[in-house]
């Protein structure tokens, strides 16, 4: 291997440890490769003096205070962040400790204001009469309801002998009786 | 844990004097200002204290502030404004960067010519070439800190010191 064409990568100081170990066994031996680095040296040298300058008094100093303050910052906005959670936290209890206990809504459901039900005055005279023609063969069996103004009554009559007024032909239908 | 604590804080502050005039001093290579490069040390090592999740590897830290600084400074420009100065910061605390070190006293013009030079040399070439000859950085490294290849670092390194030793007349190599 031709050592000299280390150079480039010699000034650079891109050799690992190795190559760069033969590179300057190979400068012993080679006054060309050594006259090029020592001019290459030597400019080094220059630069390094040239800008090894005085730097500005108190430079470390000043860098410190300058992070100081910014910690001082990420500080007082973590305690900013941290006392508005805290009053978002009193104000939601207030609120929700000043709620009527009726006023809680089942879990899984929507919080929306529901309509009261709208209760129709009942004259108090109100009520349906139903007759009919041959009570003998009707039946009549009052339902559950949902509602307690609403009354569903049903009616079976006897086969092939039509019944009365509020009678109906499908014996299964029921007769709903509002008040 | 306030042993430990302590501890941190004397690593980091240990890790601050011995980075910050390095940063500060790439830098000054970067924007060719001292005022301005102040701003970029002090706003690199900002930006570094908010990632410092990041960095894994604390030997790699000073690459680490490189390309930060790096990647601050590239901001600034896309932007198209310039860092600006804090206030009370007295050009008389700035040290003249034309200046180098003792070495015009000394009459070693050579060394401010070459600072000279590094100045006019293109920023990319002027980047790359400072840190690889004053900080001993390999081409990988410089194209992480500078977001180029390796290629594109060895190219510019050889261009730029091409460049330096014409302008300084120092022997040529090739």
């Amino acid at each position: 291997m031709n050592l000299c064409a280390l150079f480039d990568d010699y000034v650079a100081h891109d050799l690992a440890a190795p190559e760069q170990a033969r590179f300057e066994a190979h400068l012993a031996e080679c006054p060309a490769c050594r006259h090029k680095v020592d001019a290459e040296r030597y400019l080094d040298s220059l630069l390094a003096e040239a800008t090894s300058g005085p730097v500005p008094g108190n430079l470390s100093e000043r860098v410190r205070r300058r992070l100081a303050a910014a910690r001082q910052r990420r500080l007082a906005a973590g305690l900013a962040l941290l006392a508005a959670c805290a009053l978002v936290s009193v104000l939601a209890g207030h609120w929700l400790s000043s709620r009527q206990p009726g006023d809680s809504v089942p879990e899984g459901q929507a919080h929306l204001e529901q309509p009261a039900p709208e209760v129709l005055p009942s004259p108090a005279s109100a009520g349906v009469r139903v007759t009919f023609s041959d009570p003998a063969r009707v039946l009549a069996v009052p339902v559950a309801s949902d509602s307690p103004h609403v009354t569903v009554i049903q009616v079976y009559t006897a086969l092939r002998e039509p019944v009365g007024a509020a009678q109906s032909q499908d014996n299964s239908n029921p007769v709903r009786s509002d008040p | 844990m306030p042993g430990r604590r302590e501890a941190r804080r004397g690593h980091v502050s240990n890790l601050l004097e011995e980075w910050a005039p390095r940063v500060y001093r790439f830098a000054l290579r970067l924007a060719g200002d001292p005022h301005v490069a102040e701003d970029l040390t002090q706003e690199t090592f900002l930006r570094a204290w908010r990632q410092r999740s990041r960095l894994r590897d604390h030997r790699a830290g000073l690459v680490w502030l490189f390309k930060i600084a790096a990647n601050v400074w590239r901001d600034q420009l896309r932007r198209g404004r310039c860092l600006v100065a804090r206030a009370g910061s007295g050009a008389e605390e700035y040290p003249d960067p034309a200046q180098a070190p003792d070495d015009l006293v000394a009459g070693r013009e050579e060394v401010g010519r070459a600072l000279a030079e590094l100045a006019l040399l293109p920023a990319r070439q002027r980047e790359v070439l400072y840190l690889s000859a004053c900080e001993g950085l390999a081409s990988s490294a410089i194209g992480e800190i500078l977001g180029i290849s390796a290629d594109a670092v060895k190219a510019n390194l050889w261009l730029a010191r091409k460049k330096m030793r014409e302008r300084l007349s120092l022997t040529d190599p090739a």
